[in-house]
């Protein structure tokens, strides 16, 4: 029991710490997102100047930048793969299952910077108020697990694809738009928008970003052998 | 059997048309005579839900056995899944510009079903994306089953989210509401859809399964075997 978690848990760090090497070399990931984000929020800072902005238009905005900017620079994780052509080096080292996690993870935790950085500076540039910080942070907790889940699992199936970098962002985006109409029931609840049961958006998005945790690496199961 | 169906939907369609123009007005419409729209346009959005579900479960059968078989079916689940989106949103827009003014209302249905569009065209655009028949079943099916949950929100959870205001009524049949001639058409109407959807399914899948195997005889021609009865075998040495 205690080998085969140990054993897990080596792979899935195995595919963690790559994701990270390569990253940390190029830094294409995260320059990608930063630049998408820090352009969309200059741009909705220069249209509304020193307006003050409704709370649920600040909060759609929020989270269709979030949406675009993951869309566009976290399938890479795969695709680059491909490209590399080093996919078939991970379908014989490692159970698909770690492969996804490893990945997941990876782009989790990199969503989780850029919506932390993104966050920090919507709030001062846009000038919207947060009034509730704890729906706040779980809303936006919550909706960077899912989307980093979900552009995961979208990343690998365009992954075998001849024209997969535009393939990747055309399937996520239909599949996380939704989540945008999800998130901006708790963003603009903690903006100050008076929503009734608002903070439903927070906790909805919470179980949303288990399903895809739960579905992803079972579905990826099944396409990663080919 | 077939014999009856073709009769049923023959005779079934203009008499329930004529009974639907027959059955008197609905209360509280703008405009009552043209509120008739709904007898066609309540079974489009059930069709096509049902459908999204046959989809869901033969593209998980697919993963599940890799029979080619089972991603033709959910691909004809598919296709006529979009279909009755397509008349969902003809004849929503065409009671939306009657009864509320508008062709495009923001009305939260109107809009969920619109993104459900958008994630099935991406399902196509999807399978257009491969040449290759097995991978193009294997990542499409993927994508289907993970469609199912933004499908299940969007169409179950976000019309009834608590910032949407909402044009459409919720919960009319569960309440009662449709009573008399007007419930009496819309069940007729629905079972006559039902018939013609599974006709309609049944010949698509037919026909792309009839397709795979024509495609797969060929093959098999080419392929099958050493033209000659003795087949010829050159000695090889491998370099060291």
């Amino acid at each position: 029991m205690n080998s085969s978690f140990s054993s897990w848990k080596s792979e899935i760090a195995a595919v963690f710490a790559k994701e990270w090497k390569s990253e940390s070399r190029s830094l294409s990931g995260m320059t990608t997102t930063a630049l998408l984000c820090f352009v969309s929020v200059i741009i909705i800072n220069s249209i509304t100047w020193t307006t003050s902005i409704n709370p649920m238009i600040g909060a759609g905005m929020y989270w269709m930048i979030l949406v675009f900017a993951a869309s566009v620079s976290l399938p890479r994780t795969f695709l680059q793969e491909e490209e590399n052509r080093t996919a078939d080096f991970w379908r014989l080292m490692a159970r698909p299952e770690a492969i996804y996690w490893g990945k997941a993870l990876f782009n989790i935790a990199q969503m989780l910077v850029a919506t932390f950085v993104m966050s920090v500076l919507f709030v001062i540039m846009v000038k919207v108020h947060v009034v509730d910080y704890p729906v706040f942070i779980l809303t936006a907790f919550g909706g960077a697990v899912s989307i980093g889940s979900t552009v995961t699992l979208t990343g690998a199936i365009a992954s075998p694809a001849s024209n997969r970098y535009v393939l990747s962002a055309a399937i996520s985006v239909p599949l996380l738009v939704f989540l945008v109409n999800l998130g901006i029931t708790g963003t603009a609840t903690s903006f100050g928008e008076f929503l009734q049961s608002g903070e439903k958006g927070a906790i909805a998005m919470i179980a949303y970003s288990i399903a895809t945790c739960t579905i992803g690496p079972v579905v990826y199961s099944k396409i990663w052998k080919g | 059997m077939e014999r009856l169906r073709n009769l049923l939907l023959l005779i079934g369609i203009p008499l329930v048309t004529i009974h639907g123009a027959l059955v008197r007005d609905a209360i509280g419409f703008q405009y009552p005579e043209f509120a008739r729209v709904f007898f066609w346009h309540f079974p489009c959005p059930m069709m096509a839900t049902i459908l999204i579900w046959a989809g869901g479960y033969f593209s998980f059968k697919y993963l599940q056995t890799r029979d080619i078989e089972w991603d033709v079916r959910a691909s004809a689940a598919n296709e006529l899944a979009m279909i009755f989106i397509a008349l969902t949103m003809i004849t929503g827009i065409f009671f939306s510009r009657i009864q509320w003014g508008a062709y495009w209302q923001n009305d939260p249905r109107q809009t969920s079903f619109l993104l459900v569009t958008c994630i099935y065209f991406a399902y196509f655009a999807l399978r257009t994306a491969f040449s290759d028949t097995e991978k193009r079943a294997l990542n499409s099916a993927a994508f289907a089953l993970m469609a199912l949950l933004p499908f299940m929100f969007l169409t179950f959870v976000f019309p009834r989210l608590p910032q949407i205001e909402n044009n459409h009524p919720n919960g009319t049949i569960m309440s009662g509401n449709l009573k008399g001639g007007y419930a009496l058409v819309t069940i007729e109407i629905l079972f006559l859809v039902s018939i013609l959807t599974h006709w309609i399914y049944r010949l698509r899948s037919r026909a792309g399964i009839l397709e795979l195997r024509v495609k797969h005889y060929g093959d098999l021609q080419n392929t099958s075997g050493p033209t000659t009865d003795t087949p010829v075998v050159r000695r090889i040495s491998v370099p060291d």
